[in-house]
């Protein structure tokens, strides 16, 4: 153990929780609304992130354009393409089923999750296992302050997780959309009778979910580089949604807080010398904090679980 | 209460339970001595395979289904009965010395033990937890016990130097189970949750489900009752596991990872959440039709795209027509039953008929059950069209088939399509799990219940298929 | 309840009884002692094997065809598939066709059990081609094993995967030497004294080359001054590469696939941790390049062959594959399975039996084979023994820098 080691090693669990942080964002805000959980969500994460290697590296020349241009495009086009998609399939697979038992929603989505990563391997005609190139991340420059080694991609991943956070947190408590939403997650019948158009309501969750996650793949796959396959969302997804959990799934600051600790407690335990364990940490975490308080960090305190 | 105990509690009902199992038993090791020899060992591996999946469904469903627990890591208590019992044997069964068959049974008792254990460990958050949460921690024990196990190879990240082959794999060495073993473990595994049901401890288990909160209002010990569902099925699960492991001589951690424990919760919920033949029956065709793909020839893209659109047309036109006065009719249902079993029928008998000779008996066998039934039930159901979801469902299918032509031609017209994709084909194990991922969302969109929904199988309900009016006493679990 | 416990422990009973007799154990052991045999696992087999029927020799291919592994699956699939076809256009083997049979795998162990049992025991092949990983090739090995017909490995590294039985061979070289040459190259080319190991737990490949390397370099007089771990499928690898940092090694060996190969090169990038990558054969893929950015620039690996060295076959392969499925021959799997394709046309060739069980010690005698991953020997262990080519990573490529003949380590 070496302790002078623990600031840059915390200062790594953050930048690592932004990148959980964001997908979670979107798993939280579908839970909140339908109660359900969305596995096909780490998949929509991956077409995002394909979607950004195909407008990079693809469709426009990525030498040519001016960088923050081509990243800003990216950005769209991964965030639109991923709205269509968590759309039809809410339209779909998730509609039909709104009164069906909640266990066969689950399956559902686990079915849908399986078509997409499978479905992902007749559509992705690339190299095997294509990744975006370094040069198109223009924040990729380290920054030194005082010893401690900042990742510039990475703090722009937290910037940006923390600009949408905020801005989903204003929609969902200032705008009348917002409201009807917090009406649906309060009580699906009721809203209903209220005159709320309980379908838009959803599929706007859907879209602005999915969109979230298709700007996580982006902003993950551009800043880290991990070559993509149709698998790439399932880890991401699964820890994710553990992170959503710990925060109190429903609840956006949550979200947040909850991939934060989640980044954390990885790095401390890799900083102990278990790097094997990475994964678990995140699991045993989830157990220890369910079992103390069921709703999760943040969760209200009357959550139906 | 009482119409239900007094026929099960008499020493009739016992005896005729005796009797049946001492059949089973015989029929198995009939079956082990007579059939088994006459197949190669690639049909015995998947109908071996099979059993597991079905022990496994089953034993989840005693969690699931009747219990109403949602554990979505019960691959872990598989791979945890399968280490222990698999551990075991590497470490001890050469100094011991006793016969190989004894010796499976020590080990098998041994890893549902230590997989009851575990049954307990995850059990206990059931007490605070439920649906969806519970969901994710049974899910994280799953993944818990992966990682453990990727990190115990004897070296220095492994706790007290335990070597169970990390990520590589556990040699167990010794292939000692047969295929009765797996049959037997499967019919224990039934006949336990069949008692379960037909006993009056079955009602504090199906009462937990519907109600938890009106189950502990009459009495009912709601936390002894979920951690014995989770302690029973995980030691079902572990002894499956040890056979498991002296089966395939190895054990690695990929057995136990997150995506069979998903295939196990899709066959309990594809068969009907708390109904043991569903589950059974689900997890033995599960694990089978996928290698059975193997066997088809390999399909052109255009082809595939044909099929696609041409579901694509026939669901719609089912739509359009479904929305036509004259279909409420009884004599539409019956024209579409008929309609749909010809289909049936025909496809059934092309596929036969394209099989090349050298095809195993098994899947020739299951197509000429399948045409046998479709047959039977399409004579003795006498009109009264008791199947017109499935003839319907059954129609459409040849609707797809018949337009199917049509679209790929015009395709093969297309230039397009034609350059680009006129030379590619998929072998239908390649589309498997693209497949399985249709049907799932398809069966939850149409039946969300799982196709059994709570029914059992049972012979009054076979009687009725075939017209007999048999009086049914079984106890419905709804 | 209690009634129904008895008789279920009664009929466990009665397994137990029944186990005592000797019926029904026919198919049961398959025990792997060494029975006297010099090499470890080597005995040859007892079964019958299959036999070539009618005018066509069916060989199988196992390959990962679906799953984490299908883009060393699917150019495995393509180097097999370029094999049969060239052998088939020059009239066979002593004029029988030979007709390819491939089956998917899944990445999972147990599928490549399920599919080479479906080879062997349905189609009757008389030699399975396969598997990439060592995890997979293993139960697939012992089916072979027990059917009397060989298996050719092609990526297979792991040691233990020739000490099944004497039906296993692989075109490949092993872990013993890929780390040991590895090792030697730090050492004694690159001058590093001080080395860390960056280990993917989840990859049994990776464990088993991190092992032999840190002994290799040890016993070389080096110093291993980290070990570190993560899985496959973390993003993140930041936190392990604070920790080897703080302890200064001269280079970092970096055992796992490229998928993660590439993020951490550029992570240690940008931690400033400025030493040279070495790594295995698991890190050949172009994309590596892209993932890797300018991190992987100045890295190290061992692998097979190169496309660009100046050899016939290399050359013709390359060609021949880029007419056929116009891509340039993607990773060293290709090659692999086309050599270990031809290594068994070679065997049949010679074998005028034409069983699977003569065509196991056919394929034992194959001397000085002329592959496109290099001059294959079939050494008395079943390992092919053959050089590692040290390939540098340059910005737009990789580029042979030294051959290192084979040499045997024992850790």
């Amino acid at each position: 153990m070496n302790w002078d080691l623990l600031p840059q090693q915390l200062v790594i669990g953050i930048q690592l929780g932004a990148v959980y942080a964001l997908i979670a964002l979107g798993y939280t805000m579908v839970y909140g609304v339908l109660r359900f959980i969305n596995f096909a969500h780490g998949d929509v994460y991956m077409v995002g992130a394909y979607l950004a290697y195909y407008t990079s590296m693809q469709w426009f020349d990525r030498n040519s354009m001016n960088p923050y241009v081509l990243l800003f495009v990216m950005l769209i086009i991964s965030m639109v393409g991923c709205a269509i998609l968590g759309l039809s399939v809410e339209r779909l697979a998730y509609r039909p089923l709104r009164t069906a038992p909640k266990i066969a929603v689950l399956i559902t989505a686990i079915g849908v999750s399986l078509f997409i990563e499978y479905g992902g391997k007749f559509f992705f005609k690339t190299s095997p296992k294509p990744s975006i190139s370094q040069d198109v991340n223009v924040f990729s420059k380290p920054i030194n302050i005082g010893g401690i080694t900042l990742d510039g991609s990475q703090l722009t991943v937290l910037g940006v997780t923390l600009v949408l956070m905020a801005g989903l947190w204003f929609f969902v408590t200032h705008t009348k959309t917002g409201r009807a939403m917090r009406a649906v997650s309060h009580d699906f019948g009721a809203a209903s009778l209220m005159g709320i158009n309980v379908n838009r309501v959803v599929a706007i969750t859907f879209g602005i979910g999915s969109a979230l996650a298709g700007a996580g793949g982006m902003m993950n796959a551009t800043a880290i580089g991990t070559p993509l396959d149709p698998f790439y969302g399932l880890v991401p997804g699964v820890k994710a949604f553990v992170a959503a959990v710990l925060g109190g799934i429903g609840n956006i600051p949550g979200a947040v807080v909850g991939g934060l600790i989640m980044g954390v407690m990885e790095t401390l335990i890799v900083w102990l010398g278990y790097g094997g364990y990475k994964d678990a940490v995140a699991f045993v975490l989830l157990i220890v904090i369910l079992l103390i308080k069921p709703s999760g960090l943040f969760g209200s305190t009357v959550e139906k679980v | 209460m009482a119409a239900i105990t007094a026929p099960y509690s008499s020493s009739k009902f016992w005896s005729v339970r005796f009797v049946s199992l001492i059949a089973t038993f015989l029929g198995l090791f009939a079956v082990q001595l007579f059939i088994i020899p006459q197949l190669n060992n690639y049909d015995i591996r998947i109908l071996t395979l099979g059993l597991f999946m079905a022990t496994l469904a089953v034993s989840l469903n005693i969690i699931n289904g009747i219990t109403g627990q949602f554990s979505m890591g019960h691959a872990a208590f598989y791979v945890v009965g399968a280490y222990a019992g698999g551990k075991l044997t590497a470490d001890k069964f050469d100094q011991v010395g006793l016969p190989p068959q004894v010796w499976l049974l020590i080990a098998v008792v041994f890893g549902a033990i230590v997989a009851g254990i575990a049954g307990i460990v995850v059990g206990l958050p059931s007490l605070r937890l439920k649906g969806d949460y519970l969901a994710i921690v049974t899910m994280g024990f799953g993944e818990i016990v992966r990682i453990f196990i990727n990190n115990q190879d004897g070296g220095k990240q492994a706790f007290f130097g335990l070597d169970l082959g990390g990520s590589y794999q556990l040699k167990v060495g010794e292939k000692i189970t047969q295929f009765w073993h797996v049959g037997l473990l499967l019919v224990i595994t039934i006949a336990l949750s069949r008692n379960l049901l037909k006993t009056i401890h079955g009602l504090a288990f199906l009462s937990t489900r519907e109600d938890e909160l009106a189950a502990s209002a009459v009495g009912v010990n709601t936390t002894r009752i979920k951690v014995a569902a989770f302690v029973l099925g995980a030691s079902l699960a572990g002894a499956a596991g040890v056979l498991f492991a002296h089966f395939n001589n190895t054990v690695a951690p990929d057995d136990g990872s997150m995506a069979q424990s998903f295939l196990i919760v899709a066959m309990v919920v594809i068969g009907g959440m708390g109904s043991i033949t569903g589950a059974a029956i689900a997890g033995f065709a599960l694990s089978i039709v996928p290698e059975a793909l193997r066997r088809f020839p390999p399909i052109s893209a255009i082809d595939l795209m044909g099929i696609v659109l041409g579901t694509i047309i026939a669901v719609v036109l089912a739509n359009v027509i479904k929305k036509q006065s004259f279909t409420s009719s009884k004599g539409w249902s019956s024209v579409m039953t008929v309609l749909g079993y010809v289909f049936c029928l025909v496809l059934a008998f092309a596929a036969f008929k394209n099989f090349q000779s050298s095809v195993s008996p098994v899947i020739k066998g299951v197509f000429i059950l399948l045409a046998l039934f479709t047959l039977i039930s399409l004579l003795f159901t006498k009109g009264k069209a008791s199947l017109p979801g499935f003839g319907y469902f059954l129609l459409l299918l040849g609707v797809v088939v018949a337009i199917k032509f049509p679209i790929s031609a015009v395709l093969h017209k297309i230039p397009l399509i034609e350059d680009n994709l006129s030379k590619t084909t998929y072998t239908p194990s390649d589309l498997r799990w693209a497949l399985f991922a249709i049907s799932l969302i398809v069966i939850m969109i149409v039946r969300p219940q799982g196709i059994l929904g709570h029914h059992e199988w049972s012979w009054s309900a076979f009687g009725k298929m075939f017209g007999m009016n048999t009086p049914n006493k079984e106890i419905s679990a709804k | 309840m209690k009634k129904s416990l008895l008789l279920s422990a009664l009929a466990v009973c009665m397994i137990g009884f029944a186990g005592c007799t000797p019926k029904g154990s026919d198919s049961g052991s398959t025990s792997n002692s060494s029975g006297g045999s010099e090499l470890v696992g080597r005995e040859t087999p007892d079964a019958e094997g299959n036999k070539v029927e009618g005018d066509t020799i069916k060989i199988g291919l196992i390959a990962s065809l679906n799953g984490e592994q299908q883009p060393w699956g699917k150019d495995s699939e393509n180097g097999a598939k370029l094999a049969v076809e060239e052998i088939n256009a020059a009239g066979g083997i002593n004029g029988k066709k030979i007709e390819l049979i491939i089956e998917d795998t899944g990445s999972k162990a147990e599928g490549g059990k399920s599919a080479t049992e479906k080879l062997v025991g349905e189609d009757k092949v008389v030699a399975v081609l396969g598997e990439v990983a060592s995890g997979i090739t293993l139960p697939a090995a012992q089916v072979c094993q027990e059917n009397a017909v060989p298996l050719i490995a092609v990526g297979a590294t792991r040691i233990d995967v020739t000490q099944q039985g004497g039906s296993t061979f692989r075109v490949c070289y092993t872990d013993d030497f890929q780390g040991a040459a590895m090792a030697k190259y730090a050492y004694e080319d690159l001058k590093l004294k001080k080395m860390a190991v960056l280990t993917d737990r989840k990859l049994p490949y990776s464990t088993g080359l991190s092992e032999v390397f840190v002994k290799a370099f040890k016993s070389l007089g080096g110093e291993i001054v980290a070990e570190e771990n993560y899985e496959s499928g973390n993003i993140d690898f930041k936190a392990q590469l604070a920790n080897i940092k703080a302890k200064n090694p001269d280079g970092l060996f970096c055992s796992g696939y490229f998928t993660e190969v590439g993020p951490i090169a550029r992570q240690r990038q940008s931690l400033g941790l400025n030493v040279p990558m070495l790594g295995g054969d698991g890190w050949d893929s172009k994309d590596l390049l892209d993932s890797g950015g300018e991190g992987i620039v100045g890295g190290y690996f061992a692998n097979h062959y190169h496309i660009s060295e100046d050899r016939q076959e290399v050359k013709d392969f390359v060609d021949n594959y880029k007419k056929k499925f116009g891509t340039d021959a993607g990773t060293a799997m290709a090659a692999l399975t086309y050599d270990a394709a031809k290594v068994c046309f070679e065997a049949l060739k010679n074998d005028p039996e034409l069983t699977s069980k003569s065509l196991i010690s056919a394929i034992s005698k194959i001397k000085d084979f002329k592959g496109v991953s290099g001059n294959i020997t079939i050494g008395p262990d079943g390992n092919a023994q053959k050089p590692a080519l040290v390939l540098k990573v340059e910005k737009t490529g990789f580029v042979p820098v030294k051959q290192i003949p084979f040499f045997e380590f024992k850790g």
